[in-house]
């Protein structure tokens, strides 16, 4: 073989034939060892950095004098570094690791040159680190979901793109055959960031655009990033992992294709419910709220696929530390999304808008449905890139508990406090005035933030738990172990 | 399960033979047996979709979802006009819109509570100290330049009402400000002026254009010494 066929072929990323499916993925999992476990590592730090900012943000809230003297960490400096270490480090390498893969193993393509794409991930993870700093010395712009200094754009437009080729090219020199489900909504997702991202950014900081478009522009993006990002990526790795663990096809493609395309129609207009009351144009406004409204049809046609894939297979949901978090947040996916869409209706907008309610909501979207199924994710992808078992089935389960009492209990207090503050807030006299003076609305909250930041303690908990669990998987050597490492016995009967 | 999936070919590559298919633990060989790791070895096949048909029911519900929203964007599309936020909008109203009458002291009203009153409080008192008072100010009720100079340009810098100093900053609501009109500065000049205890006589959009041009080239806030110097306290 010539020099150069040999060069070819050594790069060729589609499978040679005749090899037997489980050869090929061994060889994707050995091949995107590196890149991944850089991604996985990453992740986690920014997890554990992310909650810090939110625990110092959520004090602050309710014992204002808490770190008071430090110039870096403000409240609106700790909450915007909070938001940006969790959406862009967590959130984005936890997506890189976890959809990549994902996406590798449905394509069957060997990832021939990883080693771009730890290139590509490290500057990521510089821009985000850039970001974060620039945040805390107080660089940041004013711009919701785009506070990180404007300098660090282009770092990350480019090292995103250069991440995101890699999964463009695994689809096309994919197996050929049925396209699952999951290759959509991770294909799709890729192209829609980048886009989001580079005209948001384009239009609001680099050549602002005038007046009220900048707002409109904004709660697209921002709206945009959880609906076209963060959760095509969730549905993608719920598609992926249910029927993979439980050894059985999903519902109906009927179903998937659906949903998949009225996600894709009608999510990019519910960002302007965010604007509802504000000097835009009426129409739309309304515009956005018949889409978040109809968002309830690609929502109820994945809560059915998934259900129903599901159903009668419980016990081996409750063993699976895979499938635990996996169905917690694909249940979370389905009750945040219809609050999501009753949120916009006017009527309930004008008490729900400026509140914590809509602070519960984010973390019912991104916290208990998104975080929680990268969560699943992992579990069950880095047994298989490290070749070695989760060394600690309790640390599991402490993180498993931690997690959903913690996230609960958030969800709980933020959405009673906030509708509390809602109605005090637009509470009128016999006169029509204001009823309550705004300091009496802000001690009525005390309670609930306090509540808040209790919870917020239990998240941290269970996630040292998994950073303890995780690097001590790292460090330990290959375990005897025989069997996965499981939450309960899957042979009892009595639960099923 | 799929773990006995067909193979696929890829384009490009003949097809395999007939009888070829694959068949997992026959097709290892020996170097494939082994870098199969064992996580591998026990989990399902890659997954698949099944095709059972989308409920009729369901179909309909979102046959409704559709009518729903084509009347919700009907009814609430504020005809895509851009004066749907003004004060004189009436929903429904359509065309008939611009024929609505204009009342200067209702206008005023609006523009005040919605503009003025955060300061100078809705009884037109101010705040002792920081904000000074409307009613019964003479800056007010006094000659009609002084004030429609000052809600055109700003106010800064110490000013005496009613035996009290005050020191601040009033931000202007004219060309270099909220940019209002003619008719507006007319109906928050005239509202003031003749509500609470106030009995002064009302301004005229005319009278507002004229000293519009005559301040043309003024730049910047006012300060109180100026405009004494031109309008000198009756």
């Amino acid at each position: 073989m010539s020099p150069l066929l040999s060069f070819f072929s050594s790069i060729d990323p589609r499978p040679k034939p005749g090899v037997p499916l489980k050869v090929q993925l061994s060889q994707i999992d050995r091949e995107m060892r590196v890149p991944i476990v850089l991604f996985v590592v990453s992740a986690i730090l920014w997890l554990q950095a992310g909650t810090v900012f939110a625990l110092i943000a959520s004090i602050k809230l309710h014992n204002p004098e808490f770190l008071g003297n430090v110039e870096w960490l403000t409240f609106g400096r700790a909450r915007s570094a909070h938001l940006n270490a969790m959406a862009f480090g967590w959130g984005n390498n936890a997506i890189f690791a976890v959809s990549l893969w994902i996406m590798a193993r449905l394509c069957k393509v060997s990832v021939k040159h990883g080693g771009l794409l730890v290139v590509a991930g490290a500057f990521w993870n510089v821009g985000v680190t850039a970001g974060v700093i620039g945040i805390l010395t107080g660089g940041l712009t004013s711009v919701e979901w785009l506070e990180m200094p404007p300098q660090v754009a282009p770092l990350l437009a480019i090292s995103f793109i250069l991440v995101a080729v890699w999964g463009v090219i695994m689809f096309r020199y994919r197996a050929l055959g049925h396209v699952y489900v999951s290759q959509w909504y991770i294909l799709g997702a890729l192209f829609w960031f980048p886009w989001l991202y580079v005209i948001a950014q384009t239009m609001i900081l680099w050549l602002p655009a005038r007046g009220t478009v900048q707002a409109i522009t904004n709660w697209w993006f921002g709206h945009n990033v959880l609906g076209l990002w963060l959760t095509p990526m969730g549905l993608a790795s719920i598609y992926y992992f249910l029927p993979k663990v439980l050894g059985r096809p999903i519902h109906s493609y009927y179903l998937s294709v659906l949903g998949f395309w009225s996600l894709a129609l009608f999510y990019n207009w519910a960002g302007v419910h965010h604007l509802i009351g504000g000097p835009i144009p009426v129409w739309l406004v309304s515009a956005g709220i018949v889409g978040s409204i109809m968002m309830v049809i690609p929502v109820v046609v994945t809560a059915i696929n998934h259900h129903m894939t599901a159903a009668g297979n419980w016990r081996a949901v409750w063993c699976s530390p895979t499938l635990r978090f996996i169905v917690f947040g694909g249940m979370s996916y389905t009750l945040a999304s219809l609050a999501g869409s009753a949120m916009a209706l006017r009527d309930i907008n004008v008490i729900t808008h400026f509140t914590q309610f809509t602070v519960g909501h984010a973390h019912h979207g991104v916290y208990a449905f998104f975080t929680m199924t990268m969560f699943g994710g992992i579990y069950f992808m880095m047994p298989r890139i490290l070749n070695r078992e989760w060394p600690s089935a309790a640390l599991i389960r402490t993180h498993f508990w931690c997690a959903a009492i913690g996230i609960t209990i958030m969800l709980v207090v933020l959405h009673a406090g906030g509708w509390i503050q809602g109605e005090m807030m637009t509470a009128l006299d016999a006169d029509g005035k204001p009823k309550y003076a705004f300091l009496e609305i802000v001690t009525a909250l005390v309670p609930w933030l306090f509540s808040r930041s209790i919870s917020g303690m239990l998240l941290s908990i269970g996630h040292l738990a998994f950073l303890v669990n995780f690097f001590w998987m790292l460090a330990g050597r290959k375990g005897d172990q025989d069997g996965p490492t499981l939450l309960a016995d899957p042979n009892e009967e009595d639960v099923r | 399960m799929s773990d006995q999936e067909k193979y696929v070919p890829h384009p490009g590559e003949p097809a395999p033979e007939a009888g070829n298919e694959q068949h997992e633990a026959a097709a290892y060989g020996d170097e494939e047996m082994q870098i199969v790791h064992k996580q591998l070895e026990r989990e399902n096949g890659e997954p698949e979709e099944g095709f059972t048909p989308v409920p009729m029911v369901l179909m309909v519900c979102f046959g409704l979802l559709f009518f729903w929203a084509g009347m919700y964007f009907t009814k609430y599309n504020g005809d895509f006009r851009p004066d749907v936020f003004g004060t004189d909008w009436t929903p429904g109203g359509n065309s008939a819109q611009a024929q609505a009458p204009f009342d200067p002291i209702k206008r005023g009203d609006k523009l005040f509570s919605n503009n003025c009153a955060a300061c100078h409080q809705p009884d037109g008192n101010g705040v002792p100290g920081a904000f000074p008072p409307l009613d019964g100010s003479p800056w007010v009720v006094g000659a009609p330049e002084r004030f429609v100079k000052i809600v055109m340009r700003g106010l800064h810098g110490p000013v005496e009402v009613k035996g009290n100093t005050f020191n601040g900053n009033m931000p202007s609501y004219g060309e270099n400000g909220l940019n209002w009109d003619d008719r507006d500065i007319s109906a928050i000049t005239t509202f003031v002026r003749q509500n609470w205890s106030n009995e002064a006589p009302p301004i005229s959009e005319e009278q507002v254009a004229e000293i519009r041009a005559s301040i043309a080239d003024k730049t910047g806030a006012w300060t109180a010494a100026e405009l004494l110097a031109l309008h000198p306290m009756e």
